[in-house]
């Protein structure tokens, strides 16, 4: 499944020096961090918020408050833990928001989901699909991403960071501050819930 | 384990979210049934989705525009830091606003701890003369009305009047300063103004006959003697006290002084001031009688008769009364006393200083000492670095007290006139040290 290729390559030892100096108010040493870190922070904003635009403000924000509470990390935990735990929490404000307007509306499965192809525009290529290939995988990704979007705020971010971002369960129990325990049944809820919403798309494959 | 736990558990096979013995006993009941099996494959089929779902990729420059909005977020924290730090930005408008601090607090200090020769002619000027002049005015209408040896006891009153109008100030309080003034400015001007309850004596200005006025100036005062007490805010509550105490307490031996002395009131020459009670409102009066061959006498001699010491008791006996009245008076009797400083500049205030420890304590004993050199203490005023006693001492007994007063603390500059004669003065005795 890929799992590991999906990790970035940059590790806690490695960052200990940015933040250091990061810490030491040198801003060059903040936007290494930022450059290493931007990538995933922003599919874990985007995987939960289901837009690309917004996932991208968020990102903005969290890095912002990063740089003010640089002072106060500790480097017991890793950045990227520490980091992640940062844009979870701006994602979920940007959700309650989102809740709170009353012209939300609820997005059905069946809607048309062109809006997603401009934001998944960077997804890589093979040169073996064909334009066909192409454009099924899209809309399947679209449907996928509409299962995410429909999960339960908790839920949901158990299965990015497990499944998506491929968190260690200790990892996300302190993230989230919750035990292990909590953290697999939420997952086991949201990937049955996930499966009873893909399945439709599971016929489809066969 | 029957479908339906097993069904919960089942996401649990996607990885090793189990341990190994739960992990097999599920994998065992679904290698048994079809329907957890194909269960289980859409799981696997459904987090292959997920896993699949491609990675986004951060918009161009996208760490660039986050450092942009880091680097502005900070700077206007910096510049603010800048600005509370820096020197030159805060520092000369807070140094200015410095100096006004200084100069204002300066005047203050200066206002409430300045020497007190000072604080009336350079504090009061415009109110100083206006009194003294409205009493020289009054004094030659007295004149010009009765002359001068006919009638004496207006011209007594008149003498008096200082002190019953101050009186009658503080009982009226703001009500009859304004009616003072015009009444002072009127005599002014035409000199031969009608005198302040103008209805009651109309034809004052025509000077038809002396002699009727004489008489009714007379019924005017058995007028007043009765129905004033009143004491309404009014002209005529002036008139009251003015003309009352005379009546009752004023000796002959005076009245013949004053009235001798009216004859030169229109010219007053400038007073010799021989003592301090040439700055006392009452003997002001007759201290514009020094061209007399025979001056000094007089001023002297009436300060000491009885009728003058009841001109004085009265007020200071409501001063202690009244001790709300306590500070109204100690403020209006420098400016009296201002008012008839004037002419008598020369006369240096008599003054000994005292170097203490403690003020209260040396004030104590000073109160002590006092009555055994036969003096009285008349008021006394607290100031910032020092206690100020005003005592009225016989001019004799003042290097008794001056000697007793070295047993308190070191008797600084003295400079005090001894006449040493029986002559009441007043003496200011200044006890410097720590307030407590």
């Amino acid at each position: 499944m890929g799992n590991e290729g999906r990790r970035p390559s940059a590790g806690p030892d490695d960052d200990a020096g940015f933040i250091t100096r990061s810490q030491n108010g040198e801003a060059a040493a903040f936007e290494a961090l930022v450059e290493r870190h931007q990538r995933r922070m922003l599919n874990t904003a985007y995987r939960m918020l289901g837009d690309f635009d917004e996932a991208c403000d968020v990102v903005q924000e969290a890095f912002l408050s990063a740089y003010r509470a640089i002072g106060s990390f500790r480097q017991e935990a890793k950045f990227s833990t520490w980091m992640t735990t940062i844009v979870l929490n701006h994602a979920r404000n940007r959700l309650q928001q989102r809740a709170s307007r009353a012209c939300h509306e609820c997005r059905s499965l069946d809607d048309d989901r062109e809006t997603q192809d401009g934001r998944i525009r960077h997804e890589p290529r093979s040169d073996a699909e064909s334009a066909t290939d192409l454009l099924e995988r899209k809309q399947r990704d679209a449907r996928v991403q509409d299962c995410i979007d429909a999960l339960e705020g908790e839920q949901k971010e158990v299965l990015v960071l497990r499944d998506i971002q491929e968190l260690s369960y200790e990892e996300i129990g302190s993230m989230l501050k919750v035990p292990d325990g909590t953290v697999k049944s939420r997952l086991f809820r949201a990937r049955l819930a996930i499966k009873d919403c893909l399945s439709e798309v599971i016929k489809d494959l066969g | 384990m029957n479908c339906e736990h097993a069904k919960g558990l089942l996401p649990a096979l996607l990885d090793t979210a189990l341990p190994a013995d739960e992990t097999r006993e599920i994998e065992t009941h679904v290698a048994a049934c079809e329907h957890c099996t194909r269960e289980l494959a859409a799981l696997r089929k459904a987090a292959h989705l997920v896993k699949e779902l491609p990675e986004i990729e951060p918009p161009p420059f996208f760490a660039k525009k986050i450092m942009a909005e880091v680097r502005a977020a900070s700077v206007p924290k910096l510049s603010l830091l800048k600005r509370i730090l820096f020197p030159l930005h805060i520092k000369l408008p807070l140094e200015a606003l410095a100096a006004v601090l200084v100069a204002v607090i300066a005047i203050q200090i200066y206002r409430t701890v300045g020497p007190e020769s000072l604080r009336p002619s350079d504090m009061d000027p415009p109110r100083a003369p206006e009194k003294a002049q409205s009493r020289e005015v009054a004094a030659k209408k007295v004149e010009i009305e009765v002359g001068p040896y006919q009638s004496r006891t207006p011209v007594v009153s008149e003498a008096e009047r200082p002190q019953a109008r101050d009186e009658q100030m503080r009982a009226a309080v703001d009500k009859a300063g304004p009616r003072r003034a015009p009444v002072s400015k009127d005599s002014d001007k035409k000199g031969f103004a009608a005198p302040p309850p103008a209805k009651k004596a109309p034809p004052a200005p025509d000077e038809l006959s002396k002699t009727s006025l004489v008489l009714e100036k007379k019924a005017k005062q058995s007028d007043v003697e009765t129905p004033r007490a009143s004491a309404g805010a009014g002209a005529a509550g002036f008139e009251g006290p003015r003309y009352k105490k005379p009546e009752e307490e004023k000796a002959s031996k005076p009245r013949e002084l004053h009235s001798d002395e009216i004859g030169f009131t229109e010219s007053p020459p400038p007073a010799p001031a021989r003592t301090v009670e040439a700055e006392r409102p009452a003997p002001r009066k007759l201290e514009a009688a020094p061209a007399e061959p025979a001056p000094p006498p007089p001023a002297g001699l009436a300060r000491e008769t009885g009728a003058d010491m009841a001109l004085d008791r009265p007020w200071l006996d409501e001063s202690k009364k009244a001790g709300a009245e306590e500070k109204a008076e100690a403020e209006e009797r420098p400016r009296a006393k201002s008012a008839f400083s004037a002419p008598a500049a020369s006369a240096p205030p008599q003054v000994v200083t005292v170097r203490v420890d403690e003020r209260p304590r040396a004030g104590e004993k000073l109160l002590e000492l006092l009555p055994s050199v036969g003096a009285r203490l008349t008021r006394k005023q607290v100031r910032f670095d020092r206690d100020v006693y005003f005592v009225e001492i016989a001019s004799k007994n003042l290097v008794a007290l001056v000697g007793k007063l070295k047993e308190l603390g070191t008797v600084g500059k003295a400079s005090v006139d001894t006449a040493g004669d029986e002559t009441v003065i007043e003496l200011r005795v200044e006890i410097l040290g720590r307030p407590q």
